[in-house]
């Protein structure tokens, strides 16, 4: 009887514990690269402070993040495709996007650059470089921001890529370029992420590629349309959204740095 | 309540029971009166152990009726009352986990007593001669002194009929006269008992009513004088 | 070899030095997990003992379908409830999905087939003598079923902690229904899961080591109990 007891009244103190709700909560979808970065640790308790609301950010590829917004699971996403963040407006599942932030892309690869593209600044070229020497290359393969940016890029290059040398991980940035290190593999990265992981010293990959207008990373803030889904926090959504573009928020984003480096540029910055 | 049965306690009638398309259990008519010991004798299987757990309340038999005091015996979680008012020792009791004294508070405990369950429960163990076992874990008796603790059990409640499984069995020559010797007081206080037993000789001197079982079936009914 | 040390290291100063990631991640876990095992116990408490002591038709089919259910994988009960749980879905209305009652529900889909068996397993293994025995000395069904319970407690309080382990370690479901957020959802395992992806394995170490440790004072705990 006594052990009984003694069980079950622990158990029912860690229920009734775990269901204390104390704020209100905004649900964010957002890329691994914003959260990873250490960004949102950096801007959200600033907002958090300001309007007493809790950011819950939920990190996934972008096109996941598109998902839960289209579902209604998330009040507001932050993002960065472009022209997917257009169709979902234009398909009436988010409203007033808002450009926040941009960084860039680049194509890393292992110190042997086998495909000697070291330097090239036109990303085309390198890229089909890669294809012809049938250098190792792994994909994100996840439907993200990033894997959606790699396919544009490849079309742009005229190559469907396939074969031994081209593999698809279906994982988020840091796995993939970590995977990438392992196996001397080329990819395609937001710069964020992988000086996140290079300063650290957990991989051994070097910037091959970048420059080329055509790796801009531009990062948008979509509302969850509140007439598709009525119940979503459409006036939180609105004044985060509103926070990310302010010029405090702005400010703050170009004042961020990982590990001494600049990760992200404002939108409205010089 | 059938006319030529209201001095009986407990009364069986057309009572069958199978076993695996077997008829282990075959009684036409059984009528035990109040007060009295009524040993039931015969070879393993014949249906000592099942006509017992059909009188507890434990095993409802396929077809048939009990009376006992007249109400019809019903099992399940109809049958408390019933189990309430008659107690069954196995011939190899099962006792819970725990000290000798909250075993024997069982029974009063769950027949609703909240007074003097304790004390209920130590003159029971003092019957049986057990009482120095009072703090001892059950795991750690012997089966003869599991037997007893069992049977001080039965004691520490008033049921009104006791149904004993093979009290002897496995039982020193000791043991068993002290079985016999409890068996005497109960009857002395006006208890009705139902005892099985191997060896029917035993229980000559409490001069019983013998009933002999085979297949199932009471082939013969008589009194020991 | 020294990187493997080198990360034990960093991981065990993390948990000496207090790292309140760490802390953070494994309070949720405590949390979602006592809530869920608590939960599949009320469910799978009575649902084992009934299934132990009652015969009836289907039986078969539903003690094989509970192991079906034991065997389920963690993505696919966080897929389904997610599907149950989205604004979509016929719970949407109900904002459960990225909280950690959200998990809570997803766990106990994954828990309560293990309590469920391992209460039948502990009932059906008793002594049918011990039953019989509470039922002649006058117990009630619910007095009986308490007893039965009590003979078996090694069994049940094994229950309680294979349920506790399962959903402790898991990640699928708290990844899915909870969506990893930081100091609200995020759970040891979800937290290990993504220190992994950025590479910080001695971060990874630290969140392993307080599971572990998690796992092994529940442990010593049912120890205890069964002593008392």
């Amino acid at each position: 009887m006594k052990s009984y007891s003694l069980i079950l009244s622990i158990l029912l103190y860690g229920f009734l514990v775990s269901s204390v709700a104390a704020y209100e909560r905004l649900k964010l979808a957002t890329t691994t690269s914003t959260a990873n970065s250490g960004l949102l640790n950096y801007l959200n308790p600033v907002f958090e402070e300001k309007s007493g609301v809790r950011v819950d950010a939920i990190a996934v590829g972008t096109g996941k993040a598109l998902k839960l917004g289209q579902n209604g699971d998330v009040d507001v996403m932050l993002v960065h495709a472009r022209e997917a963040e257009e169709t979902f407006i234009k398909e009436g599942h988010g409203v007033n996007r808002k450009d926040v932030m941009y960084n860039d892309f680049i194509i890393v690869g292992p110190a042997s650059d086998s495909a000697g593209i070291n330097g090239m600044d036109d990303v085309i070229l390198a890229l089909r470089k890669i294809s012809e020497k049938s250098s190792l290359w792994f994909s994100r393969g996840d439907d993200s921001g990033t894997h959606k940016k790699e396919m544009i890029l490849w079309k742009e290059s005229a190559i469907s890529p396939s074969g031994n040398w081209y593999r698809g991980l279906g994982q988020g940035m840091g796995k993939t370029l970590l995977a990438a290190d392992e196996k001397g593999a080329y990819t395609l990265t937001d710069r964020g992420t992988f000086i996140a992981l290079s300063t650290g010293n957990k991989i051994g990959l070097i910037i091959l590629s970048e420059g080329d207008s055509r790796l801009f990373n531009p990062y948008g803030a979509i509302a969850v349309n509140p007439e598709r889904h009525p119940y979503v926090k459409y006036k939180l959504a609105m004044k985060y959204i509103n926070f990310l573009t302010s010029t405090e928020g702005q400010s703050l984003i170009a004042r961020f740095r990982m590990k001494g480096k600049i990760l992200f540029h404002p939108h409205n910055g010089s | 309540m059938s006319r030529n049965s209201e001095d009986a306690l407990i009364e069986l009638e057309g009572i069958k029971l199978g076993f695996q398309q077997r008829l282990i259990l075959d009684v036409e008519q059984l009528q035990i009166s109040q007060g009295g010991l009524t040993v039931l004798t015969g070879a393993n299987g014949a249906g000592k152990t099942s006509l017992l757990r059909v009188m507890a309340g434990l095993q409802e038999s396929d077809q048939g009726k009990i009376r006992f005091k007249g109400d019809t015996v019903s099992y399940g979680s109809q049958g408390l009352e019933h189990r309430r008012r008659v107690s069954m020792l196995h011939q190899e009791p099962y006792l819970f986990s725990g000290s000798v004294l909250k075993q024997v508070c069982y029974g009063p405990i769950s027949h609703g007593l909240n007074q003097g369950i304790e004390e209920k429960a130590r003159q029971a163990l003092e019957a049986v001669g057990c009482l120095g076992l009072v703090n001892r874990h059950t795991r750690q008796l012997s089966g003869g002194e599991k037997k007893r603790i069992a049977y001080a059990c039965l004691l520490a409640l008033d049921s009104e009929l006791l149904l004993l499984d093979e009290p002897t069995a496995q039982v020193d020559q000791e043991s068993s006269e002290k079985i016999r010797k409890l068996i005497q007081m109960q009857l002395d206080a006006g208890k009705t008992l139902v005892v099985s037993t191997h060896q029917p000789e035993w229980a000559k001197p409490l001069k019983p009513r013998l009933c002999m079982l085979e297949y199932g079936r009471i082939v013969s009914d008589t009194r020991w004088n | 070899m020294t990187f493997l040390f080198e990360g034990f290291l960093e991981g065990l100063q993390m948990v000496f030095q207090g790292n309140p990631a760490v802390y953070n991640a494994a309070w949720v876990t405590l949390k979602v997990s006592f809530g869920s095992t608590l939960i599949a116990s009320l469910i799978g408490l009575p649902l084992g003992y009934f299934l132990a002591s009652s015969s009836f038709r289907g039986k078969g089919f539903f003690t094989v379908l509970l192991q079906t259910l034991l065997g389920f994988p963690t993505v696919v009960i966080g897929l389904l409830v997610y599907g149950f749980l989205s604004r979509r879905g016929p719970f949407g209305f109900a904002d459960l999905l990225f909280t950690p009652s959200g998990i809570v529900i997803g766990l106990v889909i994954l828990a309560f087939p293990i309590t469920t068996m391992f209460t039948m397993t502990a009932v059906s293994g008793i002594d049918p003598r011990a039953r019989e025995m509470a039922l002649t000395l006058g117990a009630s069904r619910q007095r009986t079923a308490w007893t039965l319970f009590k003979e078996v407690r090694f069994g049940l309080i094994s229950a309680l902690l294979a349920s506790f382990g399962r959903v402790a370690s898991e990640v699928g479901i708290a990844i899915m229904l909870g969506g990893n957020i930081e100091g609200y959802t995020r759970t040891l395992t979800t937290a290990i899961a993504l220190e992994s992806m950025k590479g910080e394995f001695g971060f990874g170490i630290a969140l392993g080591l307080v599971l572990l440790t998690l796992i092994f004072i529940t442990a010593l705990l049912s120890r205890y109990v069964q002593k008392l």
